[in-house]
């Protein structure tokens, strides 16, 4: 047999040769000195590179930290702050409206101007509110929504509103959208009762300030004289809402009044279902179309206004049947009953 | 007690000394490890176990080479700054320091290859699984071995005879 390689010495020292390999490996080793010497040497390697591998595993106390890449965790990702952030303003945004709310619909009976100020001040802070704002105020898309939501859900309350507060509570001189949704608001038990339950003089005496500032600013806009122009023939369709149920076309005349037609089955259950039931893209349109009765009450008003209220308000309503459709027609605007009359009757001059 | 369970049970402590010899930092190790057995339990069918994990290991420590430099060179950073608020440690302490850091220097002076089976064979590895792992010849796994062998431990009582000199000179 041939001087066997360092490696395989090493792999007869590890027991990896087969059985016939090993014995004559070790039959020669027996007799050959230089081999001897060659197997010596490698055990003499085994065992030295087994202890230099062990002492690997000597850690000293005081092992040296390794600083490791920081594992990102869940919430450090830019996604979650994003939304955290955004969460954070939603939140904030809610805890400042909040008290506004509260505090504009505080309308405490025998304090209506208090009430009619706030409004008035809400009315106000509408970027496009102008001199026109008094007859055809504008409706932001954001306070639409934040209305139909604090309308759609009403907090708890330990006591349902007052009678006359959504009586009282409507304001004066604020757009039938306003109406619409104070009326919405309180009939459905919303916060108002409960916020007329705490000491409502204390309440008040808060928003005195900006009360006195706001019902200032209602004055200028109820002063401005009020041009009810009489509809002029040309009827000009702004937007036109069709729902299941009910079909509303706003029409605007010349004179820059918006009215709305609102028809619908005979039978059809008007409720307020369909107004806090409307489509978002209808509210949207209604707001960006500044109509001052785009969110009027398109079916009959509910009970809880007055009438006496409606009258001080200048929304008028009239209603009629179509014998031929069996479809009832509401319009609905910011003008007197008989120029409601005189579109109704241009209306049914141009259907024909 | 499902497979990778026992896998882990029957190796974990073997792939982490392995890995630990191989990187020099046990929670890198262990992470690598478990990583291996993560691995492991997508793996449908594994034929020779320990081959397969350690050759998982393996590349799973290949992969991250470049951190591993980087991770090095951090080390040696700080080292270089631990030096500054060196305390004197026990005698035997410092003794088995020194050694663990030259041998530390040897076992990186080796070729990769011939590193790793040097450390698998260590861990018990038979040629067929070390040759499996490290994609090579059964047959060439002596001579890998048997240089590895020599080369660690030549480099390593170059270290100590360097060391030997320092103190010689340091004592003079």
């Amino acid at each position: 047999m041939q001087h066997p390689d360092e490696g395989m010495i090493h792999t007869w020292l590890d027991g990896e040769l087969s059985q016939e390999e090993a014995t004559a490996l070790e039959a020669h080793v027996a007799e050959c000195d230089h081999c001897k010497a060659a197997v010596a040497e490698a055990r003499g390697f085994i065992a030295a590179s087994s202890r230099i591998v062990g002492a690997l595993d000597n850690v000293p106390g005081n092992v040296i930290p390794i600083a490791k890449p920081a594992k990102r965790m869940w919430y450090s990702s830019p996604q979650f702050r994003a939304a955290a952030a955004v969460l954070i303003v939603a939140g904030a945004s809610f805890l400042v409206m909040k008290p506004v709310t509260q505090k504009s619909t505080l309308a405490v009976p025998g304090r209506a101007e208090a009430n009619e100020a706030a409004s008035a001040q809400r009315a106000m802070s509408v970027p496009e509110s102008s001199v026109s704002a008094a007859h055809a105020p504008v409706q932001s898309p954001v306070v639409a929504d934040q209305a139909m939501k604090r309308a759609q859900t009403p907090e708890p309350s330990p006591a349902p509103p007052p009678k006359e507060f959504s009586t009282r509570s409507a304001p004066i001189s604020l757009p039938a959208a306003k109406v619409t949704n104070e009326e919405d608001f309180a009939g459905k038990g919303v916060k108002g009762g409960s916020a007329m339950g705490v000491d409502s003089a204390a309440v008040m005496g808060k928003v005195a300030g900006v009360a006195a500032v706001a019902a200032k600013a209602a004055d200028a806009i109820r002063s401005q004289p009020r041009t009810f122009a009489a509809a002029e023939p040309e009827l000009k369709v702004v937007h036109v809402d069709s729902s299941a149920l009910m079909k509303r076309t706003i029409y605007q005349s010349l004179s820059g009044k918006q009215v709305v037609l609102s028809e619908e089955p005979a039978n059809a259950a008007l409720s307020e279902v369909m107004i806090t039931g409307a489509s978002t893209q209808s509210r949207k349109a209604a707001a960006q179309s500044a109509p001052t009765a785009a969110n009027a009450p398109v079916a009959p008003a509910p009970a809880a206004v007055a009438p006496s209220v409606r009258n001080e308000i200048a929304v008028h309503s009239i209603t009629w049947m179509d014998p031929a459709t069996r479809r009832r027609y509401t319009l609905t605007g910011p003008v007197s009953v008989e120029e409601l009359e005189g579109i109704k009757a241009r209306l049914l001059k141009t259907r024909q | 007690m499902s497979d990778v369970d026992r896998l882990f049970r029957t190796y974990n402590e073997q792939l982490v000394r392995y890995l630990t010899r191989r990187l020099g930092d046990r929670d890198w190790a262990e992470e690598v490890a478990q990583e291996t057995f993560v691995r492991a339990l997508r793996q449908e069918t594994i034929v020779n176990e320990r081959a397969w994990l350690f050759a998982v290991a393996t590349n799973l420590v290949r992969d991250e080479a470049r951190k591993d430099a980087r991770r090095r060179r951090h080390l040696s950073l700080l080292a270089e700054q631990e030096k500054d608020n060196y305390v004197e440690p026990e005698q035997t302490a410092m003794e088995r320091a020194q050694e663990t850091a030259m041998a530390r220097k040897a076992i990186d002076a080796l070729a990769e290859r011939d590193r790793l089976a040097l450390l698998m064979r260590e861990e018990g590895l038979d040629y067929s699984e070390i040759a499996e792992a490290l994609e090579l010849s059964p047959g060439s796994v002596g001579t890998t071995l048997s240089r590895a062998r020599r080369r660690l431990v030549e480099s390593y009582e170059e270290l100590q005879r360097d060391r030997e000199a320092r103190e010689k000179n340091a004592a003079s």
